[in-house]
């Protein structure tokens, strides 16, 4: 049974192929009696999960929910309105004044609350608003923009929750928080490698190298992993970064992301990564691998007078 | 969208906080089965109910009508738990280097006979790369189609159909001792 007849089989299942691929999958399906083995196989897996997964939720269990969301709201609401100036007003408003204390009150009163008033920039306020929306875990479906602006040559544009638009080049804090924000968070890999390629241009400070590290243990695709960590070659190896390579040499997939992880082992060598390259030099399905495995354990050995046990 | 729940959210648009109640018994029963199915754990899904629905009322003034107040919800729903689920992840990564165990071979081969199916689906789905849960629940749990899933979270139709796949495989992998009666 070929890769793409199992995938057809497991998406007519589903219901998810169109008119078109349905009706040829079904005229293969009647004369082919493997792929009718496999279409049960995947009917029979469905309705195990249909069978065994149908929470119940009681009202009782919802209003209590539903209580505990208007309690919570109900604060947010009550935070609102007790802002500490406005007691201040109110209880100062409240007392009775003679009108030679009133007048040059009333007159500082014009001039704080004209300066309060005065229009904040624009890019201010858009600055809070995506901090906040990066808190609260919503700033989704940005798209990036390169123009022809040479000192604010990134525009991110947010669409989906809001609409907000943001300017800047790669040294403004908020445009390279925004660009970690998207490189550890956002789901499509075009954007993720962009951000990367991106950050190529400037030198990181502790943030962002530590966003480059989370990037090569934990991206699912391995473009992206490759490219951060080549980008951690040009950084100073401590012991985290030393650890995340070890991990990403033991542990990842894509033999490219581990030759590139193991460059920055080989810069660096510390025997602490000797019992790790003791498992790479035997296990790791690439032959080359093994074998800059091998050598940098010869390495230690020569430095080391034959011992390679790391110190303890 | 029905004219009523079109009614409410207006409403809740200039700061009603009784139209977003409103909003939020009409719509919070779906989201509470999708916040179990996701989390597979009562308290975590109450805790993800409760996070959906609070930054739901911070920011439906930004909610722009041009999808269905459930579609705008259930982003909301997917986006943090995937981002709860890669601060999960974040957190061991930090732990010390130890076992390098892949959660997928954690899953017995061959599973005993008395095992109850649903303990089974539950460690299948725990071992799932999470965007391949997400989108297996979404589609086989929450009955979406391929379109709504893909405006959900922000993926191809294409890739969506892949991580179907690979998530049905993996089911089927894991279930073969469980015949359906």
């Amino acid at each position: 049974m070929t890769f793409s007849k199992k995938e057809k089989a497991a998406l007519y299942v589903l219901n998810v192929l169109d008119s078109n691929d349905n009706a040829i999958f079904e005229k293969e399906l009647a004369v082919d009696k493997e792929l009718q083995k496999w279409v049960l196989g995947y009917e029979s897996t469905l309705k195990n999960t249909d069978h065994s997964f149908t929470p119940g939720i009681s009202q009782k269990q919802l209003q209590s929910q539903r209580m505990d969301l208007r309690n919570k709201i109900d604060s947010e609401l009550n935070k609102k309105s007790k802002k500490p100036e406005t007691l201040f007003f109110r209880s100062f408003s409240s007392m009775r004044q003679p009108t030679w204390v009133m007048l040059p009150l009333i007159i500082i009163a014009f001039f704080i609350g004209k300066s309060l008033n005065a229009p904040k920039s624009n890019n201010n306020s858009k600055s809070v608003d995506i901090i906040q929306l990066m808190d609260q875990g919503l700033l989704t479906h940005i798209d990036i923009q390169l123009n022809n602006d040479e000192s604010n040559p990134i525009q991110l544009a947010l669409h989906s929750t809001n609409e907000i638009e943001y300017s800047g080049n790669l040294k403004d804090e908020l445009i390279q928080n925004m660009l970690f924000y998207l490189l550890l968070n956002d789901q499509n890999t075009g954007k993720r490698l962009k951000v990367v390629k991106l950050l190529e241009h400037i030198q990181l400070h502790e943030k962002g190298r530590n966003v480059l590290i989370s990037s090569m243990l934990s991206d699912p695709n391995p473009g992206v992993r490759l490219k951060s960590t080549k980008m951690l070659q040009s950084y100073v190896a401590d012991k985290l970064l030393i650890d995340a390579c070890v991990k990403t040499i033991l542990e990842d997939e894509n033999s490219a992301v581990r030759l590139s992880a193991m460059d920055i082992l080989e810069s660096h060598p510390t025997p602490d990564m000797i019992p790790a390259l003791q498992v790479i030099r035997i296990m790791d399905e690439n032959p080359y691998i093994q074998s800059r495995a091998e050598s940098m354990l010869v390495e230690f050995e020569d430095l080391n007078n034959g011992k390679i046990e790391p110190e303890i | 969208m029905k004219p009523e729940v079109q009614h409410l959210i207006l409403d809740a648009k200039t700061g009603n906080a009784e139209a977003f109640h409103a909003l939020v018994a009409y719509h919070d029963e779906k989201m509470m089965t999708l916040a179990l199915q996701l989390t597979r754990h009562q308290q975590d899904a109450e805790d993800l109910y409760q996070e959906v629905f609070l930054k739901a009322y911070r920011y439906i003034g930004s909610f722009r009508m041009e999808s269905s107040f459930y579609t705008w919800l259930y982003r909301i729903m997917v986006n943090s738990f995937l981002s709860n689920q890669r601060k999960e992840e974040k957190i061991k990564i930090q732990e010390p280097l130890g076992e390098f165990n892949n959660p997928i071979d954690s899953i017995p081969a061959d599973a005993p006979q008395d095992t109850d199916v649903s303990d089974q689906i539950n460690l299948i789905l725990k071992a799932l790369p999470k965007q391949q849960k997400t989108v297996f629940i979404l589609k086989h749990f929450q009955g979406l189609k391929i379109r709504e899933i893909s405006d959900i979270m922000d993926i191809s139709s294409g890739t969506i159909k892949k991580y179907l796949f690979r998530a049905m495989e993996k089911m089927r992998t894991g279930l073969k001792d469980y015949k359906y009666k």
